[in-house]
C-alpha cells in the first residue's frame, strides 16, 4: 500500500542536523556578504530609500487640490455677512427637504423600523427585511435578488386585509408549477391585517412567521408584528416618507 | 486682590481667545458654505448618502438632509493631498472575505420549506469588518475594527509603523503616475464597521468633511 504522506520523527531528526549546518553555513555567508558590501549596500539601497521616503512625505504635505476658502476659489472676496446669509438660505433649503410630518425609518441591517417625528422616535419596532438571497430560474433565465430597496420613499397605498398575489418566484421556491389562472395566485391572510405600499410591489406588512422577526428573511418587503403594523398603519398617511437604509 | 483682578481680566478676554472645538468649527462660514453647497444636491436625490465628518469624528448616514444613523469614529489617520469638500461616489468595496449571496437551489428549496431547514440569509454578521472603499475622486478609505487586547494593540503599533513607512512610497508612485494620493484610515467598532459596509453600497454618494488644515 502506498501512503501519500507519513510523518516519521526518526527521518526528521536524522535530517535536522544537516539542515541546521546548512543554514549556519548560509548565515555565515550572508553575514560575510553584508560585511564586505556594507558601504555599496548602504549607498545603493538605504540612501535612495530614505530619499524616496522624504520625497513622499514632502509630496503628501504639499500636494493640494483644495481652495483655501470659498472666496479664494472664486478669485474674489465675499464678505462674511453675505456668506452667512447664503448659508442661512442653504440651511433652510436643506431643512425643507426633511420630512415635516410623521415618517418611517427602516434599518435593514438591524431589522428595526422607527416611527419618527422630527428627531423624536415615537415607536421602535422589530422587523424582518430582505434576505439578500438570489433565485434563478434555469427554465427561462429569470433572476430575483431578495433585497429590501434603499432610499427615500413615500407611502403610495394603504390596504386593510390585503390579499397576497403570489408572484412567480414564490411558486418556484416552493417547487410548484406557476399557475396560468390569475385567481390561483390569491393568498388571503398571508400579509396580516394591513399593508403599507411604497411602490414597485414593496410593502410594509404583517407576517405569519413572527418568530423570525429580527432576522433577514423576507423577499424584499418589510415584515412587522401585528401590533406594530397596526400602529404604523394608523400613524402614516398617503405621502408619508419612508426612509430605508 | 491680584488674583481677583486676573480672574476678571480673564473673564473679559475669554471671548476673544481662539476656540478649537468641533462646535466652533461648524461656525466657520467658509467651511459651512462648502459643506452646504456639496450636501444640498445629494439631499435632493432621495437616496441615502454618507457624510464622513472627521472633525466631529463621526460618520452619518443621511437622507434628505436628515441623519438616520450615526457611527462614532474611534480613530482616524489621514495621508496625502487635501481634497475639496465635494461629493464623490463609492466605486468599489474591497475586502479579503467579502459577503457572498446565497443562490437558492430550486431542487432543495421545496424540501427545506416543508422540513423547516436551516435559515440562510445575508445578515450583518456576514459583512466584513476590515475593508477598503474606493471613491470616484481617487480617495481610498480603509476601515478597520478597534483592536482588542494587548495583541491587537501591538499589531496596531506595527501597522502604524508600516503605514508611516509605506505611504510616502505610494505617494511617490502616484506622483509619477500624475495623480494626487489621499488615503483615510478609519477605526470603528466592529459592529459599526459591519454596519457601514452594509449601508454604504456601490454607487452611493458620500461627502468627506476634512479636518481644518
Amino acid at each position: 500500500m502506498i501512503r501519500p504522506f507519513a510523518f516519521d520523527t526518526r527521518i526528521v531528526m536524522e535530517n535536522l542536523g544537516p539542515a541546521l549546518r546548512f543554514l549556519k553555513r548560509k548565515g555565515v555567508a550572508v553575514a560575510e556578504f553584508l560585511r564586505r558590501f556594507r558601504k555599496p549596500l548602504l549607498w545603493g539601497l538605504a540612501v535612495p530609500l530614505l530619499v524616496l521616503e522624504v520625497l513622499g512625505w514632502i509630496l503628501a504635505s504639499t500636494q493640494t487640490s483644495v481652495p483655501r476658502t470659498a472666496a479664494a476659489s472664486k478669485g474674489g472676496k465675499i464678505s462674511i455677512a453675505s456668506l452667512q446669509q447664503e448659508n442661512r438660505r442653504l440651511s433652510q433649503s436643506l431643512q425643507a427637504l426633511a420630512p415635516q410630518a410623521t415618517y418611517v425609518v427602516v434599518d435593514t441591517a438591524g431589522n428595526r423600523v422607527y416611527l419618527k417625528k422630527g428627531t423624536r422616535t415615537l415607536r421602535e419596532m422589530l422587523a424582518s427585511c430582505g434576505s439578500g438571497n438570489v433565485l434563478e430560474n434555469p427554465a427561462d433565465g429569470r433572476r430575483w435578488v431578495f433585497d429590501t430597496p434603499r432610499g427615500d420613499f413615500k407611502v403610495q397605498s394603504k390596504l386593510t386585509h390585503p390579499v397576497w398575489v403570489k408572484p412567480d418566484w414564490a411558486f418556484l421556491e416552493e417547487g410548484e408549477a406557476i399557475p396560468t389562472n390569475p385567481g390561483d395566485r390569491a393568498q388571503p391572510g398571508m400579509m396580516g391585517d394591513y399593508a403599507v405600499g411604497i411602490g414597485k410591489g414593496y410593502f410594509l406588512h404583517g407576517t405569519l412567521y413572527s418568530r423570525l422577526l429580527g432576522r433577514n428573511v423576507s423577499h424584499g418587503c418589510v415584515r412587522l408584528g401585528d401590533d406594530d403594523l397596526e400602529a404604523l398603519y394608523r400613524s402614516t398617511a398617503i405621502g408619508s416618507r419612508v426612509i430605508i437604509f | 486682590m491680584r488674583s481677583l483682578v486676573l480672574l476678571a481680566l480673564l473673564c473679559v478676554l475669554s471671548p476673544a481667545l481662539p476656540v478649537t472645538s468641533a462646535e466652533a468649527d461648524t461656525g466657520d462660514p467658509h467651511k459651512l458654505n462648502q459643506r452646504l453647497k456639496a450636501e444640498y444636491p445629494l439631499a435632493r436625490t432621495q437616496k441615502i448618502y454618507v457624510v464622513f465628518d472627521l472633525e466631529a469624528r463621526r460618520i452619518a448616514l443621511r437622507a434628505s438632509g436628515l441623519t438616520v444613523a450615526e457611527f462614532p469614529i474611534a480613530r482616524y489617520r489621514l495621508w496625502g493631498a487635501s481634497r475639496p469638500t465635494a461629493s464623490s461616489t463609492l466605486l468599489d468595496k474591497k475586502s479579503l472575505f467579502g459577503p457572498q449571496r446565497q443562490v437558492i437551489d430550486l431542487s432543495e428549496a421545496a424540501e427545506k420549506k416543508s422540513t423547516g431547514g436551516e435559515l440562510r440569509a445575508l445578515e450583518l454578521d456576514d459583512m466584513p469588518d476590515a475593508y477598503q472603499l474606493v471613491l470616484s475622486d481617487g480617495v481610498r478609505i480603509s476601515v478597520d475594527p478597534e483592536p482588542g487586547g494587548l495583541f491587537g494593540r501591538t499589531l496596531q503599533l506595527v501597522d502604524d509603523g508600516f503605514w508611516s513607512l509605506s505611504r510616502p512610497l505610494i505617494s511617490d508612485w502616484n506622483f509619477i503616475l500624475g495623480r494626487p494620493y489621499t488615503e483615510l484610515a478609519l477605526t470603528l467598532s466592529e459592529t459599526d464597521a459591519r454596519r457601514l459596509h452594509w449601508s454604504f453600497s456601490e454607487g452611493a454618494a458620500c461627502l468627506i468633511l476634512w479636518p481644518r488644515e
